[in-house]
């Protein structure tokens, strides 16, 4: 398994599309620091709304790296899903496509174990894209915007959380984002042993992707119950659950507290299941597929 | 052409192959054995239903009926233990462009098991005058070096039993002798066992043992080329005028037996070689006015004669 999981590295890192990605990150971070760094208070202005006359902290406080960092993930975490898939769903089919699929397949290797070494390189792909998003996201934002405390605009409030009590908060959304990046590269990934070229399962992936994240933010009553809860869209934003805190009877943050913890659990819980039944159905597929391209 | 050794053991046995694919049948009922330093030519047109039998031996598709043994183990149940003594080139090899020739042989040899040396994949490469090309990446290569390098991959592991499948296919005429060359050395020095399909009938004829003939995925002949090559047995083409009229008039004449059918304007015997002259000579005297006569003993005329009948099943046996 090693053996395998290591070929599979070599072949997703010496392929000169695996770095669009990580380009394509780079890009947007960059575009968006700059972007505040010249033109930040009007962000904040338009971010607050109308609480804006009754904010007492100044804008230079608030546009710090960790507030940066909030909003690039904000932005980004539903479009990286599109980049993922761009790896995820030439895993099979490009091998199809190749056709170094059958010499694969024609190796003493199982089915089973191979389609396992694939999907944990792409585990492992997709969280380097993460852990490369949080270099530049956080670090190179704290860098140029320095530290402070961070504003969370929620619904008509706002809430700030102390500089001392975010750093944690920011790692456990990026675990919880790298689960929420999994589930569509497990998505992506299934739609691959279906095909003979790449591009029908990343299109499908990105489409999928795109519908269930339109019924997940509808608010039609109807779907309220009987379709968000099942749909993975609804659970990827989970992570800011992990930048909701409770508040004591004045209305301030309590530092180290999450409000609602069972809520992120039983999102985590629902996206390894989606994981689980997407993966499963990837080696059922794969092993009863003839190789014929 | 090369002889086959003798008091072989079966290395392949297959047993009733059958493959559907919805409604098409493209293997039905294939039976054959591979003797142990065979090479043993897999011969029929585009759609014959080769690629789909070497992919079943290769575990690629799965059968629909049917049996496959290989080094006396049943391929279901011991796919991996198999596989490990196999090595395979399916139609053209196609590699990973973006890796370098030597990555590539490198990621294959891999796959099959730890304990492959630089040292190994380097001889493998120089064996296949890849040396020196070794760090280029594939997409650089030419289609006879892709063909190399993948019969380097096939042959990584030193397996016991190599499976071509249309080797030669997009190669100019030195690539092909290299090829012919190479599975004549498998054979000849290192009494390698090969199955190697092809539809180039010539290449098959010079380098095989045995051979099998598949049309519509059916058998339509197999045994030792020394057979099928039978000069008692030559094919005969008479070009006639009237061939409805030349079949009447031979109907009373005892070279009818000889007669195996007739195609247009044409009669198709099969008779020992002595007895042309004699043929030639009856057909005139039986005032049947002959336009030509060809007679053919190579394996195309074989192969082309019992696809055009394709009932006309016949098994050759030592």
């Amino acid at each position: 398994m090693w053996q395998l999981l290591q070929i599979e590295l070599l072949k997703i890192f010496r392929k000169p599309r695996t770095y669009i990605s990580f380009g394509a990150i780079a890009a947007m971070v960059v575009i968006i620091q700059i972007a505040l760094k010249f033109d930040g208070q009007s962000y904040i202005e338009f971010l607050v709304g109308s609480l804006k006359d009754s904010l007492e902290i100044p804008y230079d406080h608030i546009l710090n790296g960790y507030f940066v960092c909030f909003i690039i993930l904000n932005l980004l975490l539903i479009h990286i899903p599109l980049l993922i898939a761009l790896v995820a769903g030439d895993s099979v089919a490009g091998e199809a496509n190749m056709g170094t699929l059958r010499m694969l397949v024609s190796k003493p290797v199982s089915r089973t174990t191979l389609m396992i070494s694939k999907f944990l390189a792409i585990v492992i792909y997709t969280g380097l894209l993460l852990i490369w998003l949080a270099f530049i996201s956080l670090l190179l934002s704290v860098l140029v915007f320095g530290t402070n405390d961070i504003l969370i605009a929620r619904n008509d409030a706002l809430e700030i959380i102390g500089k001392n009590d975010v750093i944690w908060r920011y790692l456990a959304a990026f675990a919880f984002a790298a689960l929420a990046l999994t589930t569509v590269a497990a998505l992506a990934f299934l739609l691959s042993v279906f095909a003979d070229n790449s591009i029908g399962p990343i299109v499908s992936t990105i489409s999928i992707v795109i519908v269930f994240t339109i019924l997940s933010e509808m608010q039609i009553p109807l779907y309220d119950r009987t379709v968000k809860p099942f749909l993975f869209t609804s659970h990827m934003l989970a992570w800011k659950g992990f930048f909701y805190t409770k508040v004591d009877p004045g209305g301030s943050s309590l530092p180290g507290t999450i409000e609602n913890i069972r809520a992120i659990g039983k999102s985590s819980g629902i996206l390894l299941a989606y994981i689980f039944g997407f993966v499963s159905a990837a080696i059922l597929v794969f092993n009863k597929k003839d190789i014929l391209s | 052409m090369t002889t086959g050794p003798t008091n072989q053991m079966s290395l392949v046995t297959v047993s009733h192959l059958t493959k559907n694919f919805k409604t098409h049948k493209a293997v039905d009922d294939l039976s054959f054995t591979v003797q142990e330093g065979d090479v043993y030519g897999f011969l029929g047109q585009n759609g014959a239903g080769k690629s789909t039998t070497i992919r079943m031996l290769l575990s690629l598709v799965k059968p629909t009926v049917g049996h496959i043994e290989i080094f006396g183990m049943d391929l279901r149940k011991e796919k991996k233990k198999i596989l490990s003594q196999v090595g395979a080139i399916i139609e053209k090899p196609d590699m990973y462009k973006y890796l370098s020739g030597y990555e590539n042989l490198s990621l294959f040899a891999r796959m099959s098991g730890p304990g492959i040396t630089r040292r190994e994949i380097m001889t493998q490469l120089e064996i296949a005058g890849l040396a020196g090309r070794e760090n280029d990446k594939v997409k650089t290569y030419s289609q006879g070096m892709k063909q190399r390098l993948g019969i380097a991959v096939a042959l990584i592991r030193n397996p016991r039993l190599i499976i071509l499948d249309e080797p030669t296919n997009g190669l100019d005429p030195q690539g092909i002798t290299d090829v012919r060359n190479l599975i004549l050395h498998l054979s000849r020095h290192l009494n390698k066992t090969i199955i190697v399909s092809s539809h180039l009938l010539n290449e098959i004829e010079q380098v095989s043992t045995r051979m099998l003939i598949i049309d519509e995925g059916r058998k339509m002949m197999e045994g030792p080329i020394s057979t099928l090559m039978d000069r008692e047995k030559m094919v005969v083409e008479a070009e006639v005028t009237d061939a409805d009229d030349a079949v009447r008039l031979l109907e009373s004449s005892p070279w009818y037996s000889y007669l195996q059918k007739k195609t247009g304007r044409q009669l198709i015997f099969q008779l020992p070689e002595q007895l042309i002259p004699d043929l030639n000579r009856e057909l005139v005297r039986l005032g049947i006015p002959v336009k030509s006569l060809q007679s053919k003993n190579s394996l195309e005329s074989y192969f082309l004669s019992l696809t055009r009948n394709k009932q006309n099943v016949a098994t050759f046996t030592n």
